[in-house]
């Protein structure tokens, strides 16, 4: 299975719950965002390397962390290197290597962001409740829509006391992840909000989100 | 609430479910088209209906591949799709309101989404080679890796929002 986290705006959260996601499902988080990855590196192989062909899809995949992930470079040229086409075949290959992937896509509504989408099983559209967000949201709902993958939730992220009624333009059940303190910590300390603080709201929201997608992919599997 | 099941199209191997819903003044017909082979088909679904069709519709116009008699597409080896439209005709009870008219065998890349096809819809992703600076420029040997380590790789680092 293949979740890819996708949103149209940055700085929205998708790396957050990309994160949460894969803890809780116990899957292999994937660092789309190439050029500008959120996630912790180290020096091993990236996905670049995984595109090129250099090393397995099993030997990029860091599994002595919380979450097993697999890390992007951090520059221009590696980018400039990366094969769009080959970024969906890789994230096929650690899919068979690793089972379940939670990708964490990058921004915009480029091939960037549309390849990692294509592959995936659903997507779990991030976006805050303010109106750019929203309308890049929106946007890319309908770019999931042409490439007939379904979204599987949508993540209204950083809520503050009033919730806006997004349902309507976002066409399907919303899960509300309240601002709080937990997220901010463990955006802070780059850990995975149900292992940073498990018992919390927060947690218990990507715990049951979790398992709602899993629902979700296994019945539109044929 | 009419099921249609199991009606084999008559050309070549492709199996169509057809069931309709009547809702007020309209009717909504849902297909679903199986094709068993292990190779992508092309198919032509036409109505059957005596009034007119009216297909989904994206952005105000129809979707990809509607018609005003039908749907003309590719489905995947080993696959399904469903497909509706809608028509303010009453159904026949006797026979199916949708059939498949023909189909024939269809190529790899007829096949929905691709990456290799979302790439040429959206454009290449990648930075301009203009904004990459060679290795040579920045006085490494030119077989080093550009990774996180060097220094002019993490000027360009992106800072998470």
């Amino acid at each position: 299975m293949i979740l890819t986290v996708c949103g149209g705006k940055g700085g929205v959260g998708k790396s957050t719950v990309a994160l949460a996601l894969g803890h809780a499902l116990d899957a292999v988080v994937v660092d789309a965002d190439v050029g500008m990855p959120d996630l912790p590196s180290d020096a091993g192989p990236t996905l670049r390397d995984v595109v090129a062909g250099r090393v397995p899809a099993a030997e990029a995949i860091r599994d002595d962390w919380a979450v097993a992930v697999v890390p992007a470079d951090r520059s221009l040229a590696a980018s400039r290197e990366l094969d769009p086409v080959g970024v969906g075949e890789a994230l096929q290959a650690i899919e068979r290597a690793g089972d379940t992937v939670v990708v964490d896509g990058p921004a915009g509504l480029g091939a960037d962001a549309a390849v990692p989408m294509t592959v995936a099983d659903a997507c779990v559209l991030v976006t805050t409740p303010t109106t750019p967000a929203i309308a890049d949201a929106v946007r890319t709902r309908a770019v999931a829509r042409e490439l007939e993958t379904g979204i599987g939730a949508v993540v209204l992220n950083r809520v503050g006391d009033e919730r806006p009624p997004v349902e309507k333009r976002l066409g399907g059940p919303v899960v509300a992840l309240p601002e709080s303190d937990a997220v901010a910590r463990a955006t802070a300390q780059g850990l995975p909000v149900t292992l940073s603080s498990p018992d919390g709201d927060a947690a218990e929201t990507i715990r049951s989100l979790a398992a709602r997608l899993r629902r979700v992919t296994r019945r539109s599997r044929f | 609430m009419s099921v249609y099941p199991g009606e084999r199209a008559n050309t070549v191997a492709m199996d169509i479910d057809v069931r309709t819903d009547r809702t007020g003044t309209v009717t909504l017909v849902s297909v679903v088209v199986r094709n068993p082979d292990p190779a992508p088909r092309r198919f032509r679904l036409t109505n059957h209906l005596a009034g007119p069709l009216w297909p989904p519709r994206v952005h105000g116009v129809p979707a990809a591949g509607w018609d005003d008699d039908g749907f003309e597409g590719v489905v995947r080896g080993d696959a399904t799709q469903a497909l509706g439209y809608a028509s303010p005709t009453e159904p026949p009870t006797d026979e199916p309101p949708a059939g498949i008219a023909w189909t024939e065998p269809a190529g790899d890349s007829e096949v929905g989404p691709t990456a290799a096809g979302v790439v040429r819809e959206f454009g290449d992703p990648r930075p301009p080679v203009d904004v990459v600076v060679p290795g040579y420029l920045r006085g490494e040997v030119p077989a080093a890796r550009d990774d996180a380590a060097d220094p002019a790789g993490s000027e360009e680092r992106g800072e998470r929002p």
